[in-house]
């Protein structure tokens, strides 16, 4: 039972990382229809440059009093950049070609990721590097298990990013935005809505939260290297797709799931570790098979 | 690839200018350069285990400068070289790189014999290329026993002949193998700790799974129980997640954790993991004895032991002029694998300069080479006596165990040391 519910913390705690990670694939398909495969890439990014300010503000030091305030600040800040680096890439790689053949826009987010990696493998060379976890230590014993507190405070902050992006996407003008240009682009220009604009905050929005999801991942596994979002960024795909790609609750949900089976096929079987891939795969594979649309369905009508 | 043959020759005309200097009134003439190939991991995690080593290698050839004939022929000199290569890409040793830069040894007919490799996944890509070209390759750090043996059991399979695709052997090392330092971890960890439940870990690759399987046959002989018959098996390319296996040690109760790999498959990062986790002793093979380890196991580097392949230089008599040439050159201490690197090295260059006799005062052939290499007995060296046995191995079985103290540890704490007869 105890062994059961650290693996399920530990699954909810990975699968939020998947989440925030995966929302930005399903945003971003959801309104250009466009697979960004940099978008692990802006991952790692967004971890480095928070790790980068954590360095600056000296924040491992910190007495307790301004940690919380600090760590507010850096993921504030390098959701910010981090936004604004998704928003650059979108100008330079895929606006010129939002009216070319689909094949193109792809490539040109293959070969981002390639840059963004090999910009980071000069500027911060191949080594693991250490990251230091900012949560709180420490575990909430509730005596049939004992829960890190860490572990709980990434799942609160990457549910409360979800539940803060689900309001703005419902509630919002920018958000009934998002959605008119998701259904029919053109229509939406029509009714006077700035598409370009729309379509760059969407990136700024979702490189935001990949960024929160590169810190996140920092402080659960204390180290950071330049080819981190090349798996985790497939794996946070998955769960997009999973979901139903272009659906942002699907996407939320399909990180937790695939997080919760990574960590149980790999503590409860013998060579689990080899097992969670070929396990979330096959999974992945009989959701599409019968539910080609994923979890939730695609909230996107064809075209 | 064009700076390091750059050094390379800037190495030899430096060499080649000393050599002018000092040979005036003796009748012994510089026929010409034989270059001794070093391939090491020397970038990336694999540094701290790797530059140390290579430093060692390059000691013994700078130090010797030149090579002249054993006896008959001892008027026959060559300047010596090294041709150091790196084997890591991404910051990890790679078996490809290795297997392009023996390669380029073998292309470049001054080579002839080589230092290296350090790791036994790398050892494998390469022994064929060196067999095919009769090319004397002297690792100083390979311990995986398969890849000059063929035990009773038959758990290697027949791998030890099928690198040596020519037939023959080329392939010598000083250090001794894994079926000795894998079962005198076992020992230590169930004997001097105390330990009873180990919980394995292993990156799959040569060294690490099989150093595994040693550990894990030699603790279940103890006494002690392996909790996971699956040995931990992880892809190091592609994980960093070791927490749920982390978990599954604690349900199971593990009082000790085995990890089978080296820094740059993740050894540090999973003891860092098991902070707070589970604060057990960590065991490893010599894959953790750079520092890199410490610095990326962080605050929970302490409590980690590993083991080495041969003797702790700093206690040796034989190595005490080693020890102080090393730092004068390098300004720094020597590494757990420069010593035997450096006798590696030696007994190749003992072996050119009996080849030189052999091939009547001219360059000698490869062949002639590794003739001669395995024909080292009785070599009184830095870390002791080493003689070879047919199959490449050393008669030297000395394991030194250390522990690792914070991450600003910079070589580790010896704590005990274990001689085989």
């Amino acid at each position: 039972m105890r062994f059961f519910a650290d693996q399920l913390i530990l699954g909810l705690t990975d699968g939020a990382i998947f989440a925030l990670v995966a929302l930005g694939y399903t945003m971003v398909y959801g309104i250009i229809e466009l697979i960004n495969f940099a978008h692990g890439d802006i991952f790692t990014v967004g971890g480095f440059i928070g790790l980068t300010l954590i360095g600056i503000l000296g924040l491992q030091h910190a007495p307790p009093a301004l940690l919380i305030p600090g760590v507010i600040v850096v993921f504030l800040v390098a959701m910010s950049l981090n936004g604004l680096l998704g928003v650059a890439i979108e100008r330079v790689a895929y606006r010129p070609l939002r009216n070319a053949p689909r094949l193109a826009p792809l490539i040109t987010a293959v070969g981002i990721s390639f840059i963004l990696e090999g910009i980071l493998f000069l500027l911060k060379g191949p080594n693991q590097i250490s990251y230091p976890n900012l949560l709180p230590g420490g575990n909430l014993n509730l005596g049939f298990a004992s829960i890190g507190i860490g572990n709980i405070f990434i799942i609160l902050i990457a549910l409360g990013l979800m539940i803060a992006l689900n309001q703005f996407i419902q509630r919002t003008r920018i958000g009934r935005a998002m959605r008119a240009t998701a259904q029919d682009r053109d229509a939406a220009r029509l009714m006077g809505i700035n598409i370009n604009r729309t379509i760059a905050i969407t990136f700024f929005i979702g490189s935001g939260l990949a960024a929160a999801g590169g810190i996140i991942y920092g402080f659960a596994y204390q180290t950071i290297d330049f080819s981190l979002g090349f798996r985790n960024g497939l794996i946070a795909f998955t769960a997009a797709v999973f979901g139903g790609i272009g659906n942002v609750v699907g996407a939320a949900i399909g990180g937790f799931i695939i997080g919760i089976i990574i960590d149980f096929v790999g503590g409860y079987f013998q060579g689990g570790q080899q097992w969670s891939d070929v396990v979330v795969f096959s999974i992945l594979i009989m959701v599409l098979v019968f539910r080609p649309t994923g979890l939730l369905g695609m909230r996107v009508p064809e075209k | 690839m064009r700076l390091p043959k750059l050094l390379a020759g800037l190495a030899v005309a430096s060499v080649a200018l000393a050599a002018c200097g000092t040979s005036g009134g003796t009748s012994q003439t510089i026929k010409g350069t034989i270059k001794i190939g070093i391939d090491l991991p020397v970038s990336g995690s694999d540094a701290s285990d790797g530059q140390p080593t290579q430093n060692g290698a390059k000691l013994a050839i700078k130090l010797a400068g030149k090579v002249c004939g054993a006896s008959s022929h001892s008027d026959a000199c060559f300047t010596l070289a090294s041709f150091p290569l790196d084997d890591a890409v991404n910051g990890a040793h790679d078996p490809g790189q290795g297997a392009k830069n023996v390669q380029q040894f073998v292309a470049d007919s001054a080579v002839l014999g080589m230092v290296g490799p350090f790791n036994s996944s790398v050892a494998r890509a390469e022994m064929p290329i060196g067999n095919t070209a009769g090319l004397a390759m002297i690792s100083p750090a390979n311990t995986n026993e398969c890849l000059t043996q063929e035990p009773p059991d038959g758990h290697c399979a027949g791998q030890a002949a099928k690198l040596r695709p020519k037939g023959g052997n080329n392939y010598f090392r000083v250090c001794t193998t894994d079926l000795i330092q894998g079962p005198a971890a076992a020992d230590y960890a169930y004997n001097k700790l105390g330990k009873k439940k180990v919980y394995v870990f292993n990156d799959q690759q040569t060294y690490g799974l099989g150093i595994a399987k040693n550990f894990a046959a030699q603790f279940a002989k103890d006494g002690g129980t392996v909790l996971n018959s699956d040995l931990g098996g992880f892809d190091p390319g592609s994980t960093n997640d070791f927490k749920n296996q982390i978990n599954r040690a604690k349900s199971l109760g593990a009082d000790v954790v085995f990890f089978g790999g080296t820094t740059a498959t993740k050894g540090g990062q999973i003891r860092k993991q098991m902070l707070g986790l589970l604060d057990v002793p960590y065991v490893a093979g010599d894959g953790i004895s750079g520092n890199q380890f410490a610095k990326d196991a962080g605050d929970n580097a302490a409590n980690s032991y590993f083991t080495v392949a041969g003797p702790y230089p700093q206690a040796l008599p034989t190595a005490q002029k080693f020890n102080a040439d090393y730092k004068k050159e390098y300004s720094q201490d020597v590494g757990a694998y420069s010593a035997q690197a450096y006798d590696a090295a030696s007994i190749i260059i003992a072996a050119l300069g009996r080849a030189i006799d052999d091939a009547g005062g001219n360059m000698p052939t490869r062949d002639q080479v590794t003739a001669q290499v395995a024909k080292t007995q009785n070599y009184k060296g830095v870390i002791g006596t080493t003689s070879f046995d047919a199959n490449g191995d050393t008669s030297l079985k000395i394991i030194t165990i250390y522990k690792w103290a914070s991450a600003t540890d910079t070589g580790g704490t010896f704590v005990d040391q274990v001689t085989v007869s």
